[in-house]
């Protein structure tokens, strides 16, 4: 069996996708990434090699915040930005699709796509509100497990109105309802009311939203953001199989294209997990940007370096 | 022993710094640059500045204090207005008042106020009364007005382009001087997109005719004299055939940033062969967040020229 592995880590969530040839998803893992993104990477290849046995691997793709971290650990053969890995997968998907609405962790996008084409995006600029790290936040702050957040959110009867624009302010609404008694289902159904406006007016400002949409992202779960998308738009919100993996989906099928023209993959192979790998930092005071320079050692061996603004380290 | 006269290297310097400078060399005053923006530079400026303010005038509170030391006096032209009924940034106008304001123990300010709409003459008398400080010869003051006007049309001049590229993607990127010039605001865009592969034009490439001719176009007038010519390069390229998307650079919090973007943004959306990204850059040093959307952008282009 061959198969094409694509890799995501993302702030909150590392995922990888295994593909065969007819771009059918044969194994996915979503891990929380937890801060430490390397020792994420070699465990979730540790569990896939496991799992997936006597496979072989024709092509790696990575994507997320830690694409090159990751292009560095793995050899992967594509490192492509999280926009337009989540592109490919959706257009992948649902062929069709015009637009595509992401929540991730710490971002949030839209993509626009006309006859399979991207014609615009956008991201979240200097907000993170209405991200999933703040519903996190939020629902162990009401130690409700982040699975039920959603289902909640669907039993009130009547959601408070509640500020969405920043998430400080925000969390303080919430607290001032909550003291007024409002019960917790109608507070926690305002709040995803109230991020699904913020994220409108923030990344979906002056975007032409047309069906068929699809909602990926890990917050794509969440069944209260869900209905508020579409009652907001009143529109159907397609949440796809293996929404919470799409970035990780989509870097794989782009390694898949890769391999086209590339002969022979760099992919170091399942025992990437067996090294052990060390990051070591300092800042340059050679000049007064003082830059904060990262080593990143294979063993011994330093394998990738970056931070800096001028070519001084630039040699590996 | 000659007098040393300190210029911060930030805000509008970088549109007027070679007329500057000659101004100064013509009447034998040394002049003394603060380093590029750096870490340091930041740090100090954030530090000082109100909260309010944008990113580029807190650094240029971090590129005074960078000076403080090492001169006798601080150049901090008052900048109202350069064009009949137009006017500059209020943070600008108000910006030598806030370095007073926020920073002690300060070298003597020249602080010459540039007012256009007041009087044509307004800059030929701020200059007079700027070398009366240094020399008591006014044709020599003169002489040094006008070797400065010509020294400052030749930078614009020089710096204008066509576009050459048939093969590459052009990609206009659009913003302030102060932000396309300072490499450590704008996390070094041009060099990140030159290494996508892309060609850039900016507002300084245009000639002042060519964005006259695209402000025109807009329906009613703009007195902000640097987005008006942000705004008119936008417009005079939507007239052509020649770029394939538009990246406007934003300082967060500017509000006619945020307006003449809305409107570019509005116009790209006419055109089904030119696209359109705002950016906003503030404090953060984080570049990944910029690369992917850069990445991103040029990947879309790409894409629609390729067909999928």
């Amino acid at each position: 069996m061959k198969g094409y592995l694509g890799i995501d880590v993302g702030s909150v969530s590392t995922n990888l996708v295994l593909l065969n040839d007819n771009y059918q998803v044969l194994e996915k893992l979503y891990l929380r990434t937890q801060g430490r993104p390397i020792d994420t990477i070699q465990i979730g290849l540790k569990k896939l090699g496991e799992k997936i046995g006597d496979i072989q691997i024709k092509g790696v793709g990575t994507t997320g915040s830690a694409r090159n971290l990751a292009g560095v650990i793995v050899g992967a053969d594509v490192i492509k930005n999280e926009i337009t890995a989540h592109a490919v997968a959706a257009s992948n998907v649902v062929p069709g699709v015009r637009t595509v609405l992401e929540i991730g962790g710490q971002d949030s996008k839209i993509i626009i796509l006309r006859e399979g084409v991207v014609v615009d995006f956008a991201m979240n600029t200097v907000c993170a509100a209405g991200t999933g790290s703040f519903l996190d936040q939020q629902a162990s702050r009401l130690s409700i497990p982040i699975e039920e957040f959603g289902e909640l959110a669907l039993q009130a009867n009547s959601p408070v109105r509640i500020a969405g624009r920043c998430s400080v302010f925000a969390e303080s609404d919430m607290i001032h309802k909550q003291q007024l008694g409002h019960c917790t289902e109608d507070i926690i159904a305002g709040l995803c009311e109230a991020l699904v406006r913020n994220y409108l007016n923030n990344v979906g400002q002056g975007k032409e939203i047309l069906e068929p949409i699809l909602f990926q992202g890990g917050v794509a779960a969440n069944k209260g953001i869900k209905a508020a998308f579409s009652e907001e738009l009143d529109a159907k919100i397609n949440v796809p199989k293996h929404h919470n993996v799409m970035g990780a989906l989509g870097s794989a099928i782009l390694a898949k294209e890769e391999m086209r023209q590339k002969k022979k993959t760099s992919f170091k192979g399942f025992d990437v997990s067996e090294f052990s790998y060390n990051v070591s930092s300092f800042e340059c005071d050679s000049c007064p940007n003082s830059c904060e320079i990262i080593n990143i050692y294979q063993d011994e061996e330093l394998v990738a370096r970056w931070g800096f603004k001028c070519p001084k380290w630039e040699a590996v | 022993m000659t007098l040393k006269v300190g210029i911060p290297k930030s805000l509008l310097y970088f549109y007027y710094y070679p007329g500057w400078k000659k101004f100064f060399a013509e009447l034998g005053v040394e002049t003394v640059e603060s380093s590029s923006s750096n870490k340091a530079i930041v740090n100090k400026g954030v530090k000082l500045a109100i909260d309010e303010a944008c990113f580029p005038v807190k650094m240029c509170h971090g590129h005074v204090l960078d000076l403080c030391d090492k001169v006798d006096y601080l150049f901090l032209p008052r900048i109202v207005s350069v064009e009949n009924n137009e006017y500059v940034c209020p943070k600008l106008m108000g910006l030598p008042d806030m370095i007073r304001s926020n920073i002690d123990n300060l070298p003597q300010l020249l602080t010459p106020t540039i007012n256009r709409n007041q009087s044509w003459l307004s800059l030929l008398k701020a200059n007079l009364e700027l070398g009366a400080k240094f020399t008591d010869n006014k044709l020599k003051i003169l002489k040094a007005h006008w070797k400065a006007n010509q020294a400052f049309k030749k930078y614009h001049k020089d710096l204008t382009k066509s576009i050459k590229s048939q093969d590459r993607l052009v990609i206009a990127l659009l913003g302030h001087s102060y932000l396309l010039n300072d490499q450590y605001i704008n996390l070094g865009i041009i060099d990140k997109l030159k290494n996508l592969g892309v060609e850039v034009i900016t507002p300084q490439n245009l000639t002042s005719q060519q964005i006259k001719q695209g402000a025109n176009k807009l329906s009613k007038d703009l007195f902000w004299t640097f987005n008006k010519r942000i705004i008119g390069a936008a417009y005079y390229l939507f007239d052509r055939q020649e770029i394939d998307g538009i990246i406007q650079l934003a300082a967060f919090g500017c509000g006619p940033d945020a307006l003449i973007g809305e409107l570019i943004e509005r116009r790209a959306k006419r055109r089904d062969d030119i696209h359109f990204m705002s950016l906003n850059l503030d404090e953060h040093s984080g570049e990944a967040g910029l690369l992917t959307r850069l990445e991103a952008f040029v990947d879309m282009i790409k894409w629609e020229v390729k067909g999928a």
